[in-house]
């Protein structure tokens, strides 16, 4: 029985690090010089949050801060910064979804959404203060509105088509928030 | 029962913990970087060479089918272009007969003068891997690195215009960033009037020039080309034509075809080593 659930929650690591891996790799695609215009929702959080909700004891912290590292560096953005905040906000829904139940799909819009914009915030807040030169705001508050809009898309894939979804009834039991998965 | 409870009390506070742990390693990173740039990027560099590789079996196929659909939407346009391309042959049959009279002209009077040229710049060429992914910093890198002789600073063309300048070599690639990305500044010189301006990227195609004195001077048209100063730069490259703006402002339209950014050429330029510099300050002040 351990074994069986072993092999499950690998199962799940490997597709979280395939579909973080595909994403880094559209956005490296060198043909959008002229093209940019069209702004990248941060997709990278929109599918860790819909897999925390959705499958909260299923994702390692150790994952998803890999994930984010690899992303810094490939996409040449501040290192650390962005993980360091985001885990904060990841943290706080991973223990929700696992102490207060299921969400509903309305509260789950609200609830990444504004995690989101107080991130974004606080990025924005923290590079003022070190002084590192950011993008125009219009730049970010148009990305982030890009990547608001387009969460219900992120969960349909991970619901139809990776086979992330909530768990049924009596699945939850024996995966708490535990040392099982850091 | 009460035993099991204090257990999963003690797992979560060690989980606690090593999420503040995992935070603060991050934060720590991130100021690590801010603190020592230079060498957190060189870091970056390292590590995007050993990354790349890995990338590249989802990335080479993905670059070759966004090429067949270039191909395919070339193709639709060929007839159009090829009356174009019809007209533009007919003037520059004109201009080729006129180029060479004042070549020829320019040469003799070069030799009554006795004005050394330049020797001819030399360059490597280099195929783009990937750009930065991010529409904040508009950035390439480069196939050829540190192994090839590429130095940081280095000007890179492509076949009609500049395009941007090295920065960050790593062991097999480099990274290039673009005459557009907001970090930008490239001085440089406008022709026929000869006034020294600065290009100021502003993430658009069309990058601002910033000018102190006698606007008026400067011509839509004219054309826009580096200034060497600095000695980062080689001078006369030609980065593109003046235009101005719906608010009368002067920008420049690049010469650089951004649509199609395949192979880059590195142009070699002999820059001056800041640390060398540094040393003889020192040194000097000591003395004195």
């Amino acid at each position: 029985m351990v074994n069986f659930q072993n092999i499950q929650s690998w199962i799940y690591y490997v597709k979280y690090l395939m579909i973080c891996f595909i994403i880094l790799s559209f956005q490296l695609l060198p043909m959008r010089i002229v093209y940019q215009e069209v702004l990248w929702p941060n997709l990278i959080y929109l599918v860790t949050v819909g897999w925390l909700i959705r499958k909260p004891s299923y994702l390692p912290v150790i994952l998803i801060l890999f994930v984010h590292i690899i992303s810094d560096i490939v996409l040449l953005k501040p290192l650390g910064l962005w993980p360091a905040l985001s885990l904060i906000g990841y943290e706080f829904l991973r223990w929700r979804s696992l102490s207060q139940g299921r969400l509903k799909l309305g509260q789950e819009l609200v609830l990444v959404n504004s995690i989101l914009i107080l991130l974004t915030f606080l990025q924005i807040g923290m590079e003022l203060i070190f002084k590192i030169e950011s993008p125009p705001m219009g730049m970010i508050f148009l990305q982030l509105a890009f990547t608001l809009l387009i969460y219900p898309i992120v969960i349909f894939v991970l619901h139809s088509i990776l086979k992330v979804r909530h768990f049924e009834g009596s699945e939850t039991v024996g995966r708490g928030m535990s040392m099982e998965n850091l | 029962m009460n035993e099991r409870k204090s257990k999963d009390e003690y797992g979560r506070t060690i989980r606690l913990i090593f999420i503040v742990s995992l935070v603060f390693f991050s934060l720590f990173s991130f100021i690590l970087w801010k603190i020592d740039n230079s060498r957190a990027e060189r870091v970056r560099m390292a590590a995007l060479d050993k990354l790349m590789p890995n990338f590249e079996w989802v990335l080479g196929p993905l670059r070759g089918l966004s090429s067949i659909s270039e191909g395919i939407g070339s193709y639709s346009n060929l007839v159009k272009e090829n009356r174009e391309l019809r007209l533009k042959l007919q003037k520059m049959r004109d201009w080729r007969e006129a180029a060479i009279r004042l070549e020829e002209e320019n040469s003799q009077l070069l030799d009554l003068n006795n004005v050394r040229v330049n020797p001819s710049l030399k360059y490597i060429t280099g195929l783009v891997l990937s750009d930065s992914g991010s529409s904040f910093r508009r950035s390439l890198l480069l196939n050829i690195g540190a192994f090839d002789g590429i130095n940081d600073g280095w000007a890179v063309v492509d076949s009609s215009g500049l395009v941007g300048r090295i920065f960050g070599v790593g062991e097999k690639l480099s990274r290039v960033v673009l005459i557009i990305d907001s970090s930008s500044r490239i001085p440089v010189k406008i022709e026929p009037s000869g006034k020294k301006a600065l290009l100021v990227g502003d993430n658009s195609l069309r990058p601002p020039i910033e000018i102190v004195e006698n606007k008026e001077m400067i011509r839509s048209g004219d054309r826009v080309v580096t200034s060497g100063d600095g000695n980062v730069f080689p001078s006369d490259v030609l980065v593109g034509h003046v235009i101005r703006d719906a608010d009368q402002r002067l920008r420049v339209k690049l010469v650089a075809n951004y649509g199609r950014l395949k192979f880059l050429k590195v142009i070699k330029t002999h820059t001056v080593d800041p640390s060398d510099v540094l040393g003889e300050v020192i040194t000097n002040t000591v003395t004195d």
